[in-house]
């Protein structure tokens, strides 16, 4: 990826990126069928978020980031999902790995941000099947890996693996990497979530991460960085990224009902209609709700990140409750408002569909759905020890 | 549509109609992602139905029809959902045109049948955007319609006018050299259906292929003189529509089918058989379509045998059948959400069954009708005492 050098970037403010990204909203919007036809984000739409600077809050400063909060790049993630829910995911998972690879060390890093901080990292973070075998000096590593939206326009992977630790991830350049294109799906076409195949390459040590322990003390990235981001655990802050497109496909699915029933009047589906009121008023008061838990628990995260406070099991079970308690919300008023939507609603021209849709593929995640991702919350509240991931 | 010759379908029993259903769902799930890229049925899938006899059974006897057990037809619907939801809602749907039409004044019927039964009659009932004009011996009809299901493979229509009569409900007939048909099914879900858009232009629709629908088994009983089957001594809006929710029920325990079969076997953590999560979703889900299915048919049922017995339908009955069309569709989507919300990203593959039939089973309850606020609002309304609109 060519290096962005308007220098103007670097003073921009939360405000002013924010309103970059709602500028981009209807541009998005228009593109959002194109996107889905070629079922990966259009390089026009990388170029807007790399010439826009809001690929830059993820990225570690002394790379060329910005120096404004990650929490920034949530309520961006939500407000392009009002535009193209795919292009959202995307734009939010380049953000989470930009940020994640500050966890790398210094070598691994300067590797990615060689060449400026426009670079893009895509991901499959289960471990695929893959085997790794221990060499000097490294690993050699084959697999195949399924999921990495946004690959098609990645410098980097990072790919999860075993046989190291616990949980590892590793890096490996584009020239290490094939995709298979098999992502033709009923929701979230645009993200282009594609397998990814490795053969048989080297992988210096520097490009492999323990994940477990990362952010629990002083670990390299708050040393290299010093941002709050840094000194919390990966699986707290992890998974919002997801999230908060969710919660932003849900808020245009209110929009577009609305945009569709007002000024229509008399029996049946119209604003006259009692039953159309209660189902907007109930899924809007779902997104709100949604929204609102999720800036507290964003907010919260990084005040116990910046007074260096430990995150209890019951503090990472709760944020991990809630990353599905949210997007089960969204996914509640997207169907409310999709089932009394009609018939036209489903035409391919329409973008109701296309959120619902959208949103069923967002809420397929398994961390996102209430009987997977919000079960070890329940047990630690009942005094037992977390049996899964928190 | 060729007349089908073969004597084998002469006299099936319901047993045997029953099996040549279900011998048929392997074949029209092999189709349907074909069936999705045509977006209507194919000539193949037509060829079925109708050399399996399972189109015969709607048809008036005295055209050719099987005389069967009530309600069959429900569970046909039923049946050929598992393999293929648009392939069943467009056998559904032709079925009940079928029997709609031995309503119509003998005449109309003796010219929808004069090639024999095997003629498929799509529709589009409410009145679209039309213009209606009386004329000597009939009316001059010019208009556009939507979600014509099947209307491909179609002979003849039966579109919804106003403005003729008092005013009530009517619909009339067109032949297929009458209308054209506009390609605008781009859609999420259903997609075989073909629910394309009609339009006639100018058209001369003769006095005897129009039908007073709220008249028809209600006070009009013609189709009960001519036939002397019970299913005509029913009110059109009392039967009409179950033809809507068998392919839904269908669906669901298709997706109960398809869920199951995918995970027995599995074990460890996550989403195996193993999984107590897993366990309760599918308890819940299988029942809901099992309360479906049992509610759906105790109600054809009854309303069989009321009609047998010449018995009149109140206004509470009415919309008691309306609100339960309403409901069963609404516990199957319930049931299909449930089980696709745990189904994983794997689910989520073109060539998954289980996302066809969560995209199909919204699209089903997509019908106003078939939304509790507005099917089921009636009922409230009639048991609080206050008049049904």
């Amino acid at each position: 990826m060519a290096a962005n050098t308007d220098s103007k970037l670097n003073d921009l403010t939360s405000e002013e990126l924010l309103q970059r990204a709602s500028d981009l909203v209807p541009v998005l919007k228009s593109r959002a069928s194109h996107t889905e036809e070629i079922r990966r984000v259009p390089s026009e739409t990388v170029q807007d978020f790399l010439a826009s600077g809001i690929h830059r809050i993820g990225v570690p400063p002394r790379f060329g980031g910005l120096d404004v909060d990650y929490g920034l790049t949530l309520e961006i993630s939500a407000e392009l999902a009002r535009g193209c829910g795919a292009s959202s995911w995307c734009y939010a998972l380049w953000s989470a790995h930009s940020y994640l690879l500050g966890h790398w060390p210094l070598e691994a890093q300067e590797e990615v941000f060689g060449e400026g901080p426009d670079a893009l990292c895509s991901s499959s973070l289960n471990v695929g099947k893959s085997t790794t075998q221990q060499v000097s000096g490294g690993y050699r590593l084959n697999g195949q890996w399924e999921f990495s939206s946004g690959c098609d326009s990645a410098d980097w992977l990072m790919l999860g693996l075993h046989g190291i630790s616990e949980r590892a991830f590793v890096l490996v350049p584009r020239s290490d990497f094939e995709i298979i294109d098999n992502w033709f799906v009923s929701g979230l076409r645009g993200s282009g979530s594609k397998d990814v195949v490795v053969k048989d390459i080297f992988v210096p040590s520097h490009r492999v991460l323990d994940v477990e322990g990362v952010g629990d003390g002083s670990g390299t990235g708050w040393e290299l960085h010093g941002q709050d981001r840094y000194r919390m655990p990966i699986p707290v802050l992890m998974g919002w990224d997801l999230v908060a497109p969710a919660i932003g496909m849900a808020q245009s699915m209110i929009d577009e009902f609305t945009a569709q029933i007002i000024g229509t009047s008399g029996p049946g589906r119209t604003a006259d209609s009692p039953a159309i009121h209660l189902r907007l008023s109930e899924a809007s008061a779902e997104v709100d709700a949604g929204m609102a838990l999720m800036r507290s628990d964003i907010r919260e995260m990084f005040e116990k990140a910046h007074t260096g406070d430990q995150f209890t099991p019951l503090d990472r079970a709760r944020f991990r409750r809630d990353k599905a308690f949210v997007v089960q919300l969204g996914l509640r008023a997207v169907n409310r408002l999709f089932d009394l939507s009609g018939g036209h609603a489903l035409f391919d021209s329409v973008a109701i569909q296309r959120i619902h849709r959208d949103m069923q593929a967002a809420a397929h995640r398994d961390g996102l759905i209430m009987d997977l991702g919000g079960q070890q919350y329940g047990r630690v509240a009942l005094g037992l020890e977390a049996d899964g991931r928190i | 549509m060729a007349s089908n010759t073969g004597s084998e379908v002469k006299s099936p029993t319901s047993d045997e109609l029953l099996q040549r259903a279900a011998d048929l769902v392997p074949t029209l799930r092999s189709r349907a992602a074909h069936t999705e890229e045509l977006r209507r049925i194919p000539e193949e899938t037509v060829k079925d139905f109708v050399a399996s006899g399972l189109n015969r059974i709607e048809v008036p006897n005295k055209f050719g029809g099987l005389d069967v057990a009530d309600g069959l037809v429900f569970q046909i619907g039923e049946e050929l959902a598992r393999g293929c939801a648009a392939s069943s809602w467009c056998y559904s749907v032709w079925s009940a045109n079928a029997y709609m039409v031995g309503f119509w004044p003998l005449q109309a019927q003796e010219e929808l049948y004069a090639d024999g039964p095997d003629v498929l009659f799509s529709s589009s009932l409410t009145p679209g955007v039309s213009t209606v004009e009386a004329v000597t011996g009939g009316y001059r009809l010019k208009g556009r319609w939507e979600f014509s299901s099947g209307c491909d493979s179609a002979s003849w229509l039966i579109l919804g006018v106003s403005g003729v009569g008092d005013g009530g409900r009517t619909w009339v007939l067109v032949p297929r050299q009458d209308f054209e048909i506009v390609d605008t099914w781009f859609v999420s879900g259903l997609r075989g259906t073909g629910s394309k858009d009609i339009v006639v232009e100018d058209a001369f629709i003769p006095g005897y292929r129009v039908l007073d629908v709220g008249k028809a088994g209600n006070g009009d009983f013609t189709g009960w003189k001519i036939h002397g089957q019970a299913c005509y001594r029913i009110p059109i809006p009392v039967l009409l529509g179950w033809d809507l929710v068998a392919p839904m029920v269908g669906i669901a325990q298709g997706m109960i089918d398809e869920f199951t079969s995918r995970l027995v076997g599995t074990s460890g953590p996550g989403k195996t058989a193993e999984s107590e999560v897993i366990q309760i979703r599918l308890a819940e889900a299988s029942a809901e379509v099992d309360a479906g299915r049992l509610m759906m048919h105790h109600d054809i049922r009854e309303t069989f045998e009321k009609a047998e017995a010449g018995e009149t339908f109140n206004a509470l009955e009415q919309a008691r059948y309306r609100r339960n069309r309403a409901f069963i569709t609404q516990l199957c989507l319930r049931s299909v959400n449930r089980l696709f919300d745990v189904s994983g990203g794997h689910a989520l593959f073109d060539t998954e069954a289980l996302q066809r039939f969560h995209r199909d089973a919204h699209a089903v309850a997509h019908r106003d009708s078939l939304i509790m606020e507005m099917g089921g609002q009636a009922y409230g309304k009639v048991a609080l005492g206050l008049e049904s609109e």
